[in-house]
């Protein structure tokens, strides 16, 4: 499945929050949603996820899922083609892991959970080396496991297109490797992703397009290695990068901060 | 695992059957609730060997409908404080919350207050009918189209506050001291008095208003990972908020409306029961209406038994039987916290 978007804008309490984002998350790819804080990553994450569509906030342009628009589908339709991990990391009261993964289930049928569910949630818990602490309440988590846990919940929902807010928030570094590493493994296997992530080394090296955004619009967009040059990174974030690669493996760092001109 | 977990599996049992064990606890208060009283009339003479004209009407005139509405009211409450407790995530929350049973006793108390209610009696509950619409009208008004629910509450308080003040007010004025008695006892809740026409008035809304909550379950347990992941698993967060406010200004505004204000059960049920249920908010639903009304048939057997004059009110004996219940939860929470 393929999701776009076509002159997506939207305008909260009257603030332009997006301003003509044109975008295309075709099957098989991980595509990095990056820019300053503010710059409209988390509202265009949930305009393609099809969410968070309220009073004061005003979507125009399109959001299409294989060219039909994504407002025509059902809650549940929806949920069973794109799963959504926003960037609040709540649980409320104290469930436990596994039963917070089973919510991914909800889409796909009615009240009691069948094999093909089980099997779900078991996958999802295990990807996210989460099955160990499956019978924990949430609340006794780490701020980290329960972030993989609530990954997994993304997971478990089984959708052919996964948009996540900062995934590796809160992951210490090899599960945010892993995390990637699944990734991958989903692309591979023809499912897409999209990730809004502020760690430009890992879209680096597992995006395969990245779209920067300033001030809600598309600042550069295109393969990450044409993306993350220092002169659009000076000009985005303000900031002198060095670009390089340390035993065949790109790293971008923010060396120091420019002062700004305007 | 939490302390809290039973290790038994005798509790375990419990755990996994909530629903059963509340649904026969109210069966044996609803029968207790028709066999008990300064009547007397017990289960022998009344069912088995006939008993006589006079036994049949204590029971079916006097003992029926009471128990019937205390299985309406108390499921009631029990049901809409669960779900109100899923939807506001806040184990706080209960059914007065929406300002709908401050509505209802406004309305019932203006009709005491103008005398409608001593003419025709009927306008008691259909005068607690209006101020529970108006009420509800008025909350949705208030906090407007956002699916936030922080507006819901504020709307809800502030309006609640409002009718609790021109409750006041109308105590304060009440034309004599009589009226003011009446004013009083009404809003202590009771069950007392009530007659079949009661029933047929509450049940057809009390009915539809918790079929409407009862709908929701699914969607709450969506809710507890929070309002945008719930809206990705397929909840409408826009049409569950009207089915919340529906179902509770129905259920809640027709249940204070023939039986006054009844504390504590809203807000104690669905917390005792909450650790039956796996925590999970939607499997709390059919236990709290059953442990609702399970408590308010017991605690109406128990005023019966302890003032057969009928001086003690349901109301405040909810009250008294919840309070100590919540210091408890209250003290096992900090515990929690501490440990």
């Amino acid at each position: 499945m393929t999701l776009s978007a076509r002159a997506l804008t939207v305008i909260a309490d009257g603030r332009t929050v997006l301003d003509g984002i044109d975008i295309d998350v075709p099957p098989g790819q991980i595509v990095a949603v990056a820019g300053p804080n503010g710059a409209g990553k988390s509202t265009l994450l949930r305009a393609l996820a099809g969410i968070g569509a309220e009073a004061g906030i005003v979507r125009s342009g399109q959001v299409l899922l294989d060219g039909r628009l994504l407002d025509k589908l059902d809650g549940r339709a929806r949920g069973r083609a794109i799963a959504y991990l926003p960037q609040e990391r709540t649980v409320h009261w104290a469930l436990d892991a596994r039963r917070v993964v089973a919510l991914g289930r909800l889409p796909h049928g009615g009240g009691a959970m069948t094999a093909a569910d089980r099997a779900a949630v078991d996958r999802a818990l295990a990807d996210m080396d989460a099955a160990g602490f499956g019978a924990r309440p949430v609340s006794r988590l780490s701020g980290g496991e329960r972030a993989r846990v609530l990954l997994a919940r993304a997971l478990a929902q089984d959708a052919p297109i996964l948009v996540a807010d900062e995934p590796t928030a809160g992951l210490d570094p090899a599960h945010a490797l892993d995390l990637f590493g699944h990734f991958t493994r989903l692309a591979s296997a023809g499912r897409s992703v999209v990730v809004a992530l502020h760690d430009l080394s890992l879209a680096r090296r597992f995006c395969h397009t990245l779209v920067l955004l300033q001030r809600g619009k598309v600042a550069a967009s295109g393969p990450p290695g044409d993306v993350l040059t220092p002169p659009i990174l000076a000009d985005v974030y303000g900031i002198k990068a060095v670009v390089g690669e340390i035993d065949g493996i790109p790293v971008v760092v923010a060396a120091e901060p420019l002062t700004r001109s305007s | 695992m939490t302390s809290a977990m039973p290790s038994n599996s005798r509790l375990t049992m419990l755990r996994q059957t909530p629903v059963v064990w509340t649904a026969a606890l109210t069966v044996f208060a609803f029968l207790l609730s028709l066999f008990v009283g300064p009547a007397g009339v017990g289960w022998p003479t009344s069912t088995v060997t006939g008993g006589g004209e006079a036994a049949r009407l204590v029971l079916m005139e006097i003992r029926l409908p009471r128990a019937v509405l205390g299985f309406l009211v108390g499921g009631a409450l029990g049901l809409s404080g669960a779900v109100l407790q899923g939807y506001l995530r806040n184990p706080l929350a209960e059914p007065g919350l929406l300002g709908v049973s401050g509505g209802a006793s406004f309305g019932a108390v203006v009709a005491i207050h103008s005398g409608a209610s001593a003419v025709f009696a009927l306008a008691l509950p259909l005068g607690g009918l209006i101020g529970a619409v108006t009420a509800t009208l008025a909350v949705v008004r208030l906090a407007g189209e956002r699916s936030g629910t922080m507006s819901l509450i504020l709307a809800g308080v502030a309006i609640s506050s409002l009718t609790a003040a021109l409750t006041a007010l109308a105590l304060n004025l009440a034309p004599n001291p009589f009226a003011s008695i009446e004013i009083l006892h009404w809003l202590m809740g009771s069950l007392t008095d009530r007659s079949l026409l009661h029933v047929w008035i509450a049940s057809p809304l009390i009915v539809l208003g918790a079929a409407i909550l009862l709908s929701t379950a699914r969607d709450l347990d969506g809710l507890s990972i929070g309002d945008e992941a719930a809206e990705n698993l397929g909840v409408d967060l826009r049409r569950l908020r009207h089915r919340v406010v529906a179902g509770t200004a129905l259920s809640v505004g027709a249940a204070t409306a023939v039986a006054g204000a009844i504390g504590f059960v809203g807000l104690v049920v669905p917390h005792l029961l909450r650790p039956f249920t796996s925590q999970e908010p939607g499997r709390l639903l059919w236990p709290s209406l059953f442990g609702g009304a399970a408590l308010v048939l017991l605690a109406d057997v128990a005023l019966r038994l302890l003032s057969p004059a009928g001086d003690l009110r349901l109301g405040v004996v909810t009250a008294i039987l919840g309070a100590p219940f919540f210091l408890w939860l209250v003290l096992a929470t900090r515990r929690e916290l501490d440990a």
